[in-house]
């Protein structure tokens, strides 16, 4: 999606900052959050880049990630791995980094979203921790407990260094909806991010269609 | 002593002494009779025969298998008690202790003295016992087991002369050797004694010199004393079995309470422990932790054990529970900085918890790895071994994630593709980096990983993959080797 398409004013959102442009939704700690689409995974470590993470799921997809790429997003040191093969010990494990408050993110991947019960759970354990719950999901759920619902594309650039994430919000329970278009540039220590709106929330084809 | 198998089980309360009684192993590819009751011994049943033949002879034999791992920890046990009558002692073969009772003998009453009390207490515990007191280690060693009587004393000075009417198996040496010697008609120690050592050395070796040296104490053969360990466990039985769960939590906090004291005292530090929970129904559960760090406080271990806890089935009772430390550090307690401190050991705290429930090695942090390779440039290290902060550097060439090259389908040929199909969906090149070559590891040989040219394609569609194929194979194959953020 270009970027220079001028942003027009959405119908789904509800706030304007006072230049006229409607800011990215900040993800509040002390609640879960749910990301998928192929962009997913660095806008979770985006996410994540300040204080210690947790990172559990299935092994393979963890053995997959590179610690000198994720190393320009945050601190490699600070990622702790859980690799489980159940998805039930992926639960488990995520409730309890939640719960007990040692990180400030716990970031989980899943095949499906967490069943209504189970995300409840996680929502209560990320509240008596006080941690951010981020989790991946290759088939997001029609519904879920999630405080905010992202979906991440990654976007064409010119610039070779810069990183560009469609990010869009279809679910907010505590603020605005649309659709974001993220810049990166720099690492770790000199990490850019700018937003800027980019319209309407897009939804993910399993759930639109 | 000679029946140490037989009396720890009579001890645990088989009737070993009312019947036919054997414990079993299985030696040179046959069940086999190795320790025996003296009624078994009576009827002539001996250690070595084949049960087969033992049921034969006697078809009211009652046997047991052998427990070694029991075994030697009841050895151990008795060495540790007998700390009572010398500081310097040490466990011997499967069956024996050796004591240095150099100057504690008068303590007693005398050699004789001592060894009755030895004997009676034994006794008094159901192990049966043949005590033989010499000037040298092998001289008592022989004594104990050759001597007419259950004691055994050999007067200083006096080992020579009372040596020479015991069998030449009091050397204790090869078997071969024994039974070579025994061929040539040298039955007793005794017939050794005109022969010239050089001529027994040509013969059978330096070895038999060494052991008969040994014997007589021409040369050294010290008893090196078993280290004492200090035992970081804590027992306690109640009076009436307890079953509910607030019980048994303050039971471990009592029992954790009284470990940690024992770990405070010894400068250790606790990292993994066991609960051992004997029901009146005479079951056993054991309960196993571990923790991120060695750590003295007993908060820290009762809450890893009060995630297992619900699990634990009181039957109809408990009787007794124990907790005993498995693995310990030497402790060294370390200022904290007061801002990290109760983050770092929450951290630890969870480390333990999850570790507790996945197993130690499914949690894990990254470690960086000299190579070119990018699988290789950095490996998963278990949590609780890394203490250090790697530096890492970031580094745009590297895909966030590597897959172990996936197919792809080509639409446009070029060098990379200029259009292809990769898991469902078309991707069109927009602008291309490369080619990376990445070889393989050469000192291991031409057998290894060939070597591939690597492409960053960045697509119209958003997504930058990372394409790979082999230079030298014709056509080329492409696979996705990775995909960027």
């Amino acid at each position: 999606m270009p970027l220079d398409e001028p942003a027009a004013p959405c119908s789904y959102c509800l706030g304007v900052n006072k230049t006229g442009t409607y800011d990215l939704p900040a993800l509040s700690p002390g609640r879960v959050h749910e990301a998928s689409g192929p962009g997913a995974s660095a806008f979770v470590f985006l996410m994540a880049r300040k204080g210690d993470a947790m990172l559990c799921g299935p092994p393979h997809w963890l053995s997959a990630l590179h610690p000198q790429s994720v190393a320009r997003f945050c601190d490699p040191n600070a990622v702790l791995h859980v690799p489980c093969p159940l998805a039930a010990d992926v639960l488990w494990a995520a409730e309890t980094g939640l719960r007990s408050g040692a990180v400030s993110t716990v970031i989980a991947v899943m095949e499906k979203s967490p069943g209504l019960t189970n995300f409840r759970r996680l929502q209560l354990a990320a509240q008596a921790g006080k941690s951010l719950g981020l989790i991946i999901v290759s088939q997001p759920a029609h519904s879920t407990a999630a405080e905010t619902r992202w979906l991440c594309h990654p976007v064409y650039t010119d610039q070779d260094e810069e990183i560009r994430i469609h990010a869009s919000v279809y679910k907010n329970k505590k603020g605005i909806v649309g659709s974001w278009i993220l810049n990166v540039s720099g690492e770790t220590n000199t990490l850019h991010m700018d937003a800027a709106p980019a319209g309407e929330p897009v939804w993910p084809e399993r759930i639109a269609g | 002593m000679p029946r140490l198998p037989v009396n720890r089980f009579g001890r645990n309360g088989l009737p070993v002494d009312d019947c036919l009684f054997a414990v079993t192993a299985e030696e040179k590819n046959a069940v086999r009779l190795v320790c025996l009751n003296k009624h078994a011994r009576r009827i002539g049943l001996t250690p070595g025969m084949t049960l087969a033949t033992a049921r034969a002879a006697a078809p009211e034999l009652i046997t047991v298998a052998e427990e070694p791992l029991r075994d030697e920890a009841f050895l151990n046990a008795l060495q540790r008690w007998c700390v009572k009558f010398t500081p310097w002692s040490a466990p011997e073969g499967k069956d024996s202790l050796l004591l240095n009772i150099t100057g504690c003998a008068r303590l007693f009453g005398g050699e004789a003295a001592m060894a009755e009390q030895l004997r009676q207490e034994l006794a008094d515990m159901q192990v049966e016992t043949r005590i033989g007191i010499a000037d040298t280690k092998g001289a008592a060693r022989a004594a104990a087991h050759f001597g007419a009587k259950g004691e055994t004393i050999i007067a200083p000075g006096d080992t020579r002369a009372a040596l020479a009417r015991f069998p030449i198996d009091a050397l204790f040496t090869d078997e071969k050797i024994i039974f070579e010697l025994k061929r040539l008609g040298l039955k007793r120690i005794g017939d050794l004694y005109p022969l010239k050592s050089s001529d027994l050395a040509r013969r059978f070796g330096i070895g038999i010199l060494r052991s008969y040296e040994k014997l007589l104490g021409s040369a050294s053969d010290p008893v090196s004393p078993a280290a004492t360990q200090a035992t970081l466990a804590a027992r306690m039985s109640f009076p009436d079995p307890i079953g509910l769960t607030e019980d048994v939590s303050e039971a471990l906090n009592r029992l954790a309470a009284q470990v940690c004291k024992r770990l405070r005292q010894h400068a250790y530090g606790l990292r993994s422990a066991r609960l051992s929970i004997y029901r009146a129904d005479k079951k056993q559960i054991h309960v196993e932790i571990g923790l991120a760090r060695p750590t003295q406080d007993t908060g820290r271990i009762v809450r890893q054990f009060a995630l297992k806890l619900d699990k634990i089935d009181a039957g109809c009772g408990i009787d007794m529970m124990r907790l005993a430390a498995l693995q310990a550090e030497p402790f060294k307690p370390v200022q904290k900085r007061f801002a990290d401190a109760q983050k770092q050991d929450d951290l630890d705290e969870l480390v333990a918890t999850l570790g507790n429930r996945l197993g130690f090695d499914r949690v894990l942090r990254w470690r960086p790895m000299e190579s070119h390779l990018p699988r290789r440039t950095f490996r998963m290290m278990e949590a609780v071994r890394q203490t250090t902060k790697e530096n890492w550097r970031a580094d745009a060439a590297r895909p966030l994630m590597i897959y172990d090259g996936e197919p792809i389908e080509i639409i446009e040929p070029g060098r990379p593709p200029k259009s292809f199909i990769w898991r469902r969906k078309t991707y069109t090149a927009a602008r291309i980096h490369g080619p990376e070559r990445i070889g393989h590891e050469w000192w291991k040989g031409p057998e290894s990983d060939a070597v591939r040219d690597y492409w960053r394609v960045d697509s119209k569609e958003g997504a930058r993959l990372w394409l790979s194929s082999k230079p030298q194979e014709k056509p080329h194959r492409w696979e996705v080797a990775g995909v960027f953020p």
